[in-house]
């Protein structure tokens, strides 16, 4: 296997030079061995990457001098591999004759030393920093009671690992790259080579290395690449035992012993996925009606129909289930993973849907949860609120577009929607969200200004600005702070500055709440209120917004878009439909 | 991970792979002196190729042997590895 690794990235290295995404590694021993292994698990991924090796040991000639190669190497990601014995010869079999002192003076030297090179390369270069943790059996005796030692090197390294990862996290674009837990799987004895250690500064044993390559590759796809959004299941030997069609809903295997724990633990990982943001659908060649007669009824699945965004059962090619998931979650098909024990349906997605990752399962089902963490793209370093709540947002979403179907006339279905919009003034907690929105909110936005953080933080010291945040949530679920109002109270008359929504809620009337909320807020001084549209590439479903509502065109354009002013009296009225509640600290 | 068993072709082209040749380039007779990428680099990594290749572990002294193919096809046949 290693020689069809080798011959691969052979292959692939007159592509690289255009195509491969740029990383560099610097390291305290030999790493360019790790080279084409790196290369061929990246290409596995889907993905070529052109490593560069700095020689070893070079962490600070590389660093500290701008001019240095690393720098010339337009690196996306610049990782460091770090053996704790080379950055200090007392961390191997010397640790034992130090005393406490030395040892902490000694850690902390390394930590300074470390956070010195981490700032540099943040303030030299925009690449994303990967800095190997510390494992604290390697490179000594393996002593069966160091773990029951307060200041033995387990407990020693273990903390540096916690103090670099804390000081990372300060770092932006920094992550840890978990050595820990890649030498962790390869096992401690298979993963070091004391003969090839001897010859030439391997650090890696020859069977370690395309497992090692395959940790930092999937790490470098999580940092550098955009996470896959669903994972699509096939139901019969992929989330159970057997074949529902044949075996019938009491036959299947799934439980809690033998081959059906096998399939149970597998539907746990996938929850588990689940709530790290990934959604779950199914692709199934079964009847429809059994397929939800067993996810009702089956005492022992883990994973049930509320838990899948999409369930396509019958049987058309997997390829058409596919596009038509893809379709109704209004996302591509790159970021769908396809997920079937049977190599047959893998082979014709891969044939007509090639955008499509299709996860080779292993034959026998007990390997099916290291596939899952095999899989690179569905792990990222942080998860947010709307990561783990992402499958209830769409479900209830879904359940909206239904109702709009079914309501006879509009003003019927607004008031089904039961919707609540608290309005308040933007503060501490509501500050990151608000940004965000001013940042990305491209069609729905009046006038889109892109506030920088200070200047949010300065308008919101000032009395004459009023900056309106606006949370929503309905009979389907919460949909949080949807959007964003920010007017100015002058002598002779007020201006909405920003006035932008997030699109999925248009046409509920939502937006004339909030400009009802925004109009609330003026001093009292404040006679008519101007309103301003700048057109953009993407913002021309708003064009009308405010002549739509009432406010008369002024001649007066501005350099960037039309004006518009209205009388304070003949303000929008807040809409019977929506419940208003005051919100934040207000 | 237990030693399999190899053909000459097999053996070639893994000796390729690691040295980072065309596998046309070898044959039975040739070894460091006629092959310029069969340096001290190129014996680390035929010695970690053929260990992950073919599941043999070296000793220190036996990598230092691995100089010329008819070396390595003899180490390997040593290790019970049947060259054809």
């Amino acid at each position: 296997m290693s020689v069809s690794a080798l011959k691969r990235a052979k292959e692939l290295e007159p592509r690289l030079v255009e195509e491969g995404t740029p990383v560099a590694l610097l390291s305290t021993f030999h790493t360019a061995f790790l080279r084409p292994y790196l290369i061929d698990a990246a290409f596995e991924m889907g993905w070529l990457v052109r490593p560069w090796h700095a020689p070893m040991g070079q962490l600070e000639q590389e660093i500290l001098d701008d001019s240095s190669e690393l720098y010339q190497s337009n690196a996306k990601a610049v990782i460091l591999l770090l053996r704790l014995e080379d950055l200090d010869a007392a961390f191997g079999h010397a640790f034992e004759s130090l005393d406490v002192d030395s040892r902490q003076e000694r850690v902390e030297s390394i930590k300074g030393r470390l956070r010195s090179l981490v700032q540099t390369l943040r303030d030299r270069t925009s690449a994303t920093i990967l800095v190997s943790n510390f494992h604290p059996s390697q490179g000594r005796l393996l002593d069966p009671f160091e773990a029951g030692q307060a200041n033995g090197p387990a407990a020693v390294v273990s903390s540096l690992n916690v103090d670099l990862a804390a000081a990372l996290a300060d770092v932006p674009g920094a992550f840890v790259f978990d050595h820990v837990q890649a030498v962790n799987r390869i096992g401690l004895d298979a993963f070091f080579d004391e003969k090839l250690f001897a010859m030439a500064r391997v650090a890696i044993s020859s069977t370690a290395q395309p497992a090692y390559a395959r940790a930092l590759a999937r790490t470098l796809y999580g940092v550098l690449l955009p996470r896959h959004k669903c994972l699509v299941l096939d139901l019969d030997n992929t989330l159970w035992g057997g074949v529902l069609g044949d075996d019938g809903l009491a036959g299947i295997k799934i439980g809690d012993e033998g081959q059906g724990l096998l399939f149970r633990r597998f539907q746990l990982a996938l929850r588990s996925l689940k709530a790290r943001g990934l959604m779950l659908a199914i692709a199934s060649k079964n009847y429809p009606d059994a397929v939800a007669e067993c996810f009702r009824a089956h005492p022992d699945l883990v994973l049930r129909e509320s838990d899948f965004v999409a369930i396509e059962a019958g049987w058309q090619p997997k390829s058409e289930m596919l596009r038509r998931i893809a379709a109704s979650l209004n996302i591509g098909l790159n970021s769908l993973v396809f997920i079937d024990d049977n190599p047959v349906e893998r082979a014709e997605v891969r044939a007509n849907v090639p955008e499509v990752r299709v996860l080779d399962l292993p034959t026998h089902p007990g390997g099916y949860v290291a596939a899952l963490s095999d899989l690179e793209g569905v792990f990222a370093p942080s998860v947010s609120e709307e990561d783990r709540t992402r499958s209830e947002m769409m479900l209830a979403d879904r359940k909206r577009q239904e109702a709009v179907s079914d309501a006879t006339n509009l003003q019927d279905f607004l008031r089904s929607l039961e919707m609540t919009l608290e309005c308040g003034d933007l503060d501490a907690g509501t500050f990151a969200r608000v940004h965000q929105l001013c940042q990305k909110t491209n069609q729905y936005n009046l006038t889109t200004i892109r506030y920088t953080e200070d200047e949010l933080r300065r308008m919101m010291d000032d009395p004459a600005i009023a900056i309106r945040w606006y949370r929503l949530e309905d009979r389907y679920g919460k949909l949080g702070i949807v959007g964003v109002g920010v007017v100015k109270s002058e002598q002779d008359g007020a201006v909405i500055e920003t006035f932008l929504m997030s699109c999925r809620v248009m046409n509920r009337g939502v937006e004339d709440a909030m400009l009802a909320d925004l109009m609330s807020q003026l001093a009292p001084y404040v006679g008519t209120v101007q309103a301003e549209y700048r057109p953009t590439a993407k913002n021309a479903m708003v064009r009308d917004f405010f002549p739509r509502r009432g406010f008369e065109p002024t001649a007066a354009g501005t350099q960037d878009g039309e004006r518009f002013v209205i009388a304070r009296e003949r303000a929008p009225t807040w809409p019977e439909h929506i419940k208003r509640i005051t919100g934040g600290g207000a | 991970m237990t030693a399999g068993k190899a053909g000459i072709d097999q053996v070639k082209e893994a000796v390729a792979a690691a040295l980072g040749i065309d596998p046309d380039e070898l044959t039975e007779s040739s070894s460091e002196d006629d092959i310029d990428e069969w340096d001290s680099a190129g014996i680390i990594n035929l010695v970690m190729t053929l260990e992950s290749e073919f599941g043999v572990s070296f000793a220190e002294e036996e990598a230092q042997e691995l100089r010329s193919m008819a070396q390595v096809i003899a180490l390997l046949r040593e290790k019970g590895l049947v060259v054809g």
